[in-house]
C-alpha cells in the first residue's frame, strides 16, 4: 500500500485499520498524521449529524392516524390530539434529562456501526478492555459483540454491546463519574438508566423493547458489582 | 446480515395480528422515527419533505412488517427504506428546485438546536452543502452506521466508487480546518 492508496482509505474510512494499512501507518509518519486530522474531522462531522433538534422529533407515529374515523370531526380530533401531545410533551419536558445520559447518548450515536456487530468477541479480549480502561473483572458470561476503549469525559472507558435474547444493548462502564440514585432516561429514540455502582456508574443504552434497569442489574452482576 | 427492506408492501393494515407484536412495531417505529427524520432530513434538505419521506416510508415499512426477521436489524431496516423512499420521491415528480442558501439559514438554528453542535455551524453549512453524490453515501456511512460494501449495494455504485466519493466528500470537508487538500488517489485495484 501506497501513500495514496492509505489517504483515499483513511479519506473514506478514517477509523478503518487493516493489516496494510496498519503496516503503511507504522511506517509512514504523514499518514499518520493525516489519519489523526481525519479522526478528529470525523469527530466533528458525527457530532454535526447526530443531534436530532427535538421540534423533529416531537410528533407521535402510528399506522392508525391515517385511519378513518367517523362519528369524530376532523377538527376536533386535530384539536384533542394537540392537546395530548402538548401536555405529553409539558410533562416530558419537565421531567430532567442528566447531562451524563446525553453524553451517553451523543457518543453512542457517534458509534452506530457498533449496533451492527454481531459475531461474540473472545472473552479475554472484553476482559482485558474492562480491566485496563475501568479496573473491573468480568463475573460471568456475555455475549458481547462490540468492545472498544473509548474516549469519554477526558478518559478512556470500556464501550460494550452485549447481545440479549430481546435485542442488542450498549453498556458503558464509567469508573469516575457519580449519580446518586438509579436514573432512567429516554433520549432521542434510545432508552436507558444510569446504574449507580460502589466505584463509578453503569450506564446501559437500548433502543428496542428490552428493560435498561433489568439487563443493567445482569450487567451489575456480571461486573461484581465494579468492586 | 441486514433484512432485506420491501419494495412493495406485503400486506395491509387492519389484517387480523396479535395485538401485542402489533403495539411491539407502534413502539418500535415511533423510537426510531426522530432518527429517521433526522437521517431523511440530511437527504433532502429540507424539514417538510423530510417528514413526507419518513411517513411514506414509515408506512412502507409498516404493511411490510412482517419481513424484518432480526428485530436488531430494524433501524438498518428502516434507514434504507428511508432512503429509498427519498429515491422514489425523486423519480415520481422532479422537485422544485431550492435556494440552497435561503434553506440553509432558515434550518440552522433547528438544526444548532440539539447542543452539542452550536459551535459547528461551518461544518453543517459545509455538509449541507455537498453535491448529492457526496452527501448520501457520507449521511448513510456516518448516521446509518452502513459499511461501504452496503453503500455500494444500495446506491448500486462499486465498491471502489463509494470509497472514492467518501474521501472526496471528507477531503472538501479537510478545507474547513485550514487543511490542504489531500491528493487524489485512484481507487486501489
Amino acid at each position: 500500500m501506497n501513500c495514496g492508496q492509505a489517504r483515499l482509505r483513511l479519506g473514506a474510512e478514517p477509523d478503518a485499520l487493516d493489516a496494510g494499512l496498519r503496516d503503511h501507518l507504522a511506517r509512514c509518519p504523514e499518514c499518520r498524521a493525516f489519519r489523526d486530522e481525519m479522526q478528529c474531522l470525523e469527530r466533528d462531522v458525527r457530532r454535526v449529524l447526530a443531534p436530532i433538534p427535538a421540534a423533529m422529533g416531537a410528533p407521535a407515529w402510528s399506522p392508525r392516524r391515517r385511519l378513518p374515523r367517523p362519528g369524530v370531526p376532523s377538527w376536533a380530533l386535530a384539536a384533542s390530539v394537540a392537546c395530548v401531545a402538548l401536555a405529553a410533551a409539558l410533562l416530558w419536558g419537565l421531567r430532567p434529562v442528566p447531562a451524563l445520559a446525553r453524553d451517553v447518548v451523543a457518543h453512542v450515536e457517534g458509534e452506530p456501526q457498533s449496533w451492527s456487530s454481531t459475531v461474540v468477541l473472545p472473552r479475554a479480549q472484553v476482559e482485558q478492555i474492562l480491566w485496563q480502561d475501568a479496573g473491573v473483572k468480568l463475573a460471568a458470561s456475555a455475549d458481547v459483540v462490540y468492545a472498544r476503549s473509548c474516549a469519554f469525559h477526558g478518559r478512556h472507558v470500556p464501550h460494550l454491546v452485549v447481545r440479549t435474547a430481546s435485542g442488542p444493548v450498549t453498556v458503558m462502564v464509567l469508573r469516575d463519574e457519580r449519580v446518586p440514585r438509579a436514573e432512567r432516561f429516554a433520549i432521542q429514540g434510545y432508552s436507558g438508566i444510569l446504574l449507580p455502582e460502589p466505584r463509578g456508574t453503569i450506564a446501559v443504552l437500548e433502543r428496542g423493547e428490552v428493560d435498561p434497569a433489568r439487563i443493567a442489574e445482569q450487567i451489575s452482576r456480571a461486573l461484581g458489582g465494579m468492586n | 446480515m441486514r433484512n432485506t427492506p420491501p419494495e412493495l408492501p406485503v400486506c395491509l393494515p387492519g389484517e387480523p395480528e396479535a395485538p401485542q407484536s402489533v403495539r411491539a412495531a407502534e413502539r418500535l417505529f415511533g423510537r426510531l422515527r426522530p432518527q429517521l427524520l433526522r437521517f431523511a432530513f440530511w437527504l433532502c434538505r429540507d424539514r417538510a419533505l423530510a417528514e413526507d419521506v419518513v411517513q411514506e416510508a414509515l408506512l412502507r415499512a409498516w404493511r411490510a412488517r412482517d419481513s424484518l426477521k432480526d428485530p436488531a436489524a430494524s433501524r438498518g431496516w428502516l434507514l434504507t427504506i428511508v432512503r429509498r423512499e427519498h429515491a422514489r420521491l425523486y423519480e415520481r415528480k422532479r422537485l422544485e428546485t431550492i435556494d440552497l442558501e435561503r434553506a440553509i439559514d432558515e434550518e440552522s438554528a433547528e438544526l444548532a438546536g440539539g447542543g452539542a453542535a452550536e459551535e459547528l455551524g461551518e461544518l453543517r453549512t459545509a455538509i449541507l452543502k455537498l453535491p448529492d453524490e457526496y452527501r448520501i453515501p457520507l449521511t448513510l456511512q456516518v448516521m446509518g452506521g452502513f459499511s461501504t460494501a452496503e453503500i455500494a449495494a444500495e446506491l448500486q455504485l462499486s465498491q471502489a466508487a463509494v470509497l472514492t466519493r467518501l474521501f472526496r466528500a471528507r477531503n472538501r470537508l479537510r478545507v474547513l480546518y485550514g487543511l490542504a487538500p489531500a491528493p487524489e488517489e485512484d481507487p486501489a485495484p
